[in-house]
């Protein structure tokens, strides 16, 4: 509550000291200067507001209240005492300066002028306690009612008529020493003041009656005389000053404390409170139309402002306006308007920058002036989308050549568009600018893609030939490989002609060995059973033949075995296996076995080859032959011997078979391996002539070769190579 | 086999006639005691297998020659292979060719032996005498 107090005082303050005009502050200072002495009316007997004590000085709540109010203002106060009806007449007629308790009411209004009401209180009917007849106001009607002469209760009652019988007394002692003497029958006033001039008088038989006066509700004010508004300033902020300090709430306590806590009834208290809330509330109010004038003199202070803006605002457009002008200038830009009712095109001044020659401005300017910016024989284009925005609206956005001048001639980008009103066009604008440097630019871009679109087209054309020439090189190669198939399709065909001519081939040794053999068994089976069927009948030299026919017949036999042996090597398939030697020339030494032990040879061997990988077949044939050339050749030989050794070298395998036969001259060593060859007589070493061809045969398929040392009488040696497989 | 009314007789398939007259010279040089019936070509050969389902006693061994008029050798052997009873016969090869073909053919299509008829009637003779001592006489057929 203190709080809420002190905030709107501070508020009053405020605006109390702000709310006068300059000529309230000067009479202010006036007053301040000449130091005045205020000359204060006051009743005699109005407690506990106002009254004399017994030294006849005056007292009461109002009294201290003024006071203080006067010594926060720096005012000095007297006081003249005089009955109400006499003070009020003196302030009216300006013999004094104030009053310090003034019920407001319409009627004083035009009297005085009020500060706002320290106090409210309401007013209340007081009968002698044994009165029982008045329940209501209309019951007063037939009552003697008294009054104080010139009380705002006086007005109250004949304002409402509330009785016929209004009597008035000087004071209201004597209203309620009447009223408890059984002198009148009701006595209206203040509840507050009532009951406290009934305890002063010590009158037990008269009370107030509970009946509310609703419209006897009285604020109490200062007052000082009418027009007197300086001196109303100072009162009003003299009362803010003592409101917010706290010395309204003391005299408050001082005068109406106690008198709440002698009679603690709950009535009563709801008095006290509203006697302390109403004048609170009509401070609340008063402080409302102190906002509420502050707020108008806010208002008018932002109406000024406003017009303040707004000249800024102007000034602002026009510094706007110089920088647009200079934005043009510096941007080469324009800006054009066309009012087509008056026929009249405006220019900004950008025209000039952008355009060399621009005709003198005039009064009359034309849509003509405009399209004669540019060059003739561009005109046209603009002309057509002038009328055309004019006609429809549709905006417009052309590149044009300005017209010629000494300085040459310029590109111009200029636009329009329009703005309706009704329907129609009643505005068209637009801008232009220079697009020289841009228009070139682009000029050059389009040469510079032409330069490069030419590059691209004799590139394109460069790599269509490459890929042209590649295309014709994969034809080729495709004809290539056609060729090849060709090829492998022919090689397939002879493939299959000579396993046909190998199948004929085979056919062909078949029917030899077949063939051939059948008519040699006939000759030796005859010549055998013609020998011992009929023995008595042959001589010796008869016997000579039949044995020579057989020997033939066996040569014979034996040559056709070599010769079917020799093409079935040749014919045969390579089949490569891993082979340990020593095993393949035991198999031979033991087939030969018989001619060994009969000859007594000696047979020495030294390998040291681990398993090679070979064709066991074409091995087979060669080493069985030179064992067995070697085993021929050197059987006659007083102490026959035969050394088979191996080597290994870093790529091959050597075998060598060394017998110490007959021997050879080396100037046979070559003719030796060719099939039919021989260097002896049949007669001394049979044969055929074909065994160490085929040796030399066997190891060409092995891709290995053969060769001899030898010399006559001295043995011969026969060397095989066999290629390391894995090296090949 | 000392009753000769029971000795079965040996099948020898032969077109040559010198051949045909030396390997009985042959089997005669060694006392043969099977009688041997000839066919002179495949088609005489097939034609035994009629002639004994005709009532004709079963050969204890057939000597077959490769090379032959109408039907080859190895077709015959191979019907002779194929059939329920003729199968269990031992068949011999008896032939001039040495051709490992040929050898594995005949081997193939189940020949029990392949013999490659020597030029020296001396060795042939001999040849003669093993193929009788052996499956004329130690070999059991199945019965």
């Amino acid at each position: 509550m203190n709080a809420i107090m002190r905030i709107c005082t501070l508020w009053i303050l405020l605006f109390g000291s702000l709310s006068p005009a300059t000529s309230q502050t000067v009479a202010f200072d006036s007053l301040q200067r000449n130091h005045i002495h205020l000359t204060v009316g006051s009743e005699p007997d109005y407690p506990p507001f106002c009254f004399v004590d017994e030294e006849g000085l005056p007292r009461g709540f109002s009294i201290d209240l003024f006071n203080a109010v006067t010594a926060a203002v720096d005012l000095d106060v007297r006081y003249q005492i005089g009955a109400w009806d006499k003070i009020k007449q003196d302030l009216a007629q300006g013999h004094i300066d104030a009053l310090p308790l003034v019920g407001r009411t319409p009627e004083r209004e035009a009297l005085f002028d009020f500060t706002f009401p320290y106090l409210s209180l309401h007013g209340a009917v007081f009968v002698r306690d044994n009165t029982r007849d008045i329940d209501a106001l209309s019951d007063l009607k037939d009552k003697t009612l008294v009054v104080m002469r010139g009380d705002n209760a006086e007005e109250f009652v004949r304002r409402k008529q509330l009785s016929e019988h209004i009597y008035t007394t000087n004071t209201y002692s004597e209203a309620f020493r009447k009223l408890a003497s059984g002198e009148f029958d009701a006595v209206i006033t203040q509840r507050i003041l009532g009951i406290t001039l009934l305890k002063e008088l010590r009158i037990k038989n008269v009370v107030p009656l509970t009946l509310p006066l609703d419209e006897f509700r009285q604020d109490f004010c200062m007052a000082v005389q009418k027009g007197d508004s300086s001196l109303l300033a100072r009162l009003n902020e003299g009362l803010s000053v003592v409101i917010a300090n706290g010395s309204y709430e003391t005299l408050h306590q001082k005068w109406f404390g106690p008198v709440y806590r002698e009679k603690v009834s709950l009535r009563y208290l709801l008095k006290i409170v509203l006697l302390v809330l109403i004048p609170v509330l009509i401070l609340g109010a008063f402080i409302w139309v102190f906002v509420l004038r502050s707020e108008v003199r806010r208002k008018t202070k932002g109406l000024q402002n406003e017009i303040e803006e707004h000249k800024k605002t102007v000034q602002i457009l026009h510094s706007r306006q110089l920088m647009l002008s200079e934005m043009e200038q510096v941007s080469r830009i324009g800006g054009w308007e066309y009012d087509p009712t008056r026929e009249k095109v405006n220019f900004t001044k950008g025209v000039y920058t952008v355009f060399d020659h621009v005709p003198q401005k005039n009064a009359s300017q034309s849509s003509n002036d405009l399209f004669g910016l540019f060059y003739p024989d561009d005109r046209e284009e603009l002309v057509r989308a002038f009328h055309n925005t004019l006609k429809t609206g549709e905006s417009f956005n052309l590149e044009l050549r300005s017209t010629e001048t000494e300085q040459g001639q310029k590109w111009i980008r200029i636009s329009g568009r329009s703005e309706y009103r009704d329907g129609k066009v009643y505005r068209m604008y637009g801008n232009f600018l220079d697009s020289t440097d841009s228009v070139e630019a682009r000029i050059k871009l389009t040469e510079m893609k032409n330069n490069l679109q030419k590059e691209v087209n004799i590139r394109t054309r460069e790599l269509s030939e490459k890929v042209e020439k590649l295309n014709r090189s994969q034809k080729a190669m495709l004809y290539m490989v056609e060729d090849l198939n060709q090829m492998t399709t022919d090689l397939k065909k002879e493939r299959q002609k000579l396993e046909a001519a190998n199948k004929e081939l085979e056919t062909f040794t078949y029917s030899v060995s077949h063939d051939l053999k059948a008519p040699l068994r006939g000759i030796d089976g005859y010549s055998k059973l013609l020998g011992e069927l009929y023995a008595d009948q042959l001589n010796g030299e008869a016997r000579q033949f039949i044995a020579t026919i057989r020997n033939s017949t066996q040569h014979m036999n034996q040559l056709i075995d070599d010769l079917l042996q020799y093409s079935r090597l040749e014919r045969s398939q390579l089949r490569f296996e891993t082979v340990n030697l020593e095993k393949i020339i035991g198999s031979i030494l033991t087939l030969n076995g018989d001619t060994i032990k009969q000859y007594r040879f000696s047979i020495k061997m030294e390998m040291n080859l681990p398993e090679i990988m070979t064709d066991p077949n074409g091995l087979m044939i060669a080493l069985r032959n030179l064992i067995e050339n070697a085993l021929k050749f050197s059987k006659a030989s007083p102490a026959p011997e035969i050394e088979i050794k191996g080597m290994e070298n870093e790529e091959t395998y050597i075998v060598s078979v060394t017998d110490n036969g007959v021997g050879f001259d080396m100037k046979y060593s070559q003719r030796i391996f060719e099939i039919f060859q021989r260097l002896h007589l049949p007669e001394e070493y049979p044969g055929t002539g074909i065994g160490l061809a085929m040796v030399a045969k066997a190891m060409q398929r092995l891709g290995g070769r053969v060769w001899t040392e030898s010399s006559p009488g001295n043995g011969a040696s026969f060397f095989l190579e066999i290629p390391k497989l894995n090296k090949i | 086999m000392n009753h000769k009314d029971y000795l079965h007789p040996i099948l020898l398939i032969e077109d040559n006639p010198l051949d045909l007259d030396l390997t009985l010279r042959a089997f005669n040089a060694r006392r043969l005691s099977n009688p041997v019936e000839i066919a002179r070509d495949g088609e005489e050969a097939l034609d035994y297998i009629q002639k004994w389902e005709n009532g004709n006693p079963l050969p204890v061994v057939v000597l077959l020659d490769l090379k032959l008029p109408k039907i080859s050798g190895l077709e015959v052997l191979q019907v002779i292979k194929k059939h329920p009873v003729f199968k269990k016969i031992p068949v011999v090869v008896l032939t001039t060719s040495s051709e490992s073909t040929d050898v594995k053919t005949a081997y193939e299509s189940g020949v029990n032996s392949y013999i490659v008829k020597p030029v020296d009637f001396d060795k042939f003779i001999e040849v003669a005498k093993h193929i009788e001592l052996y499956w004329g006489i130690l070999n059991k057929p199945p019965e």
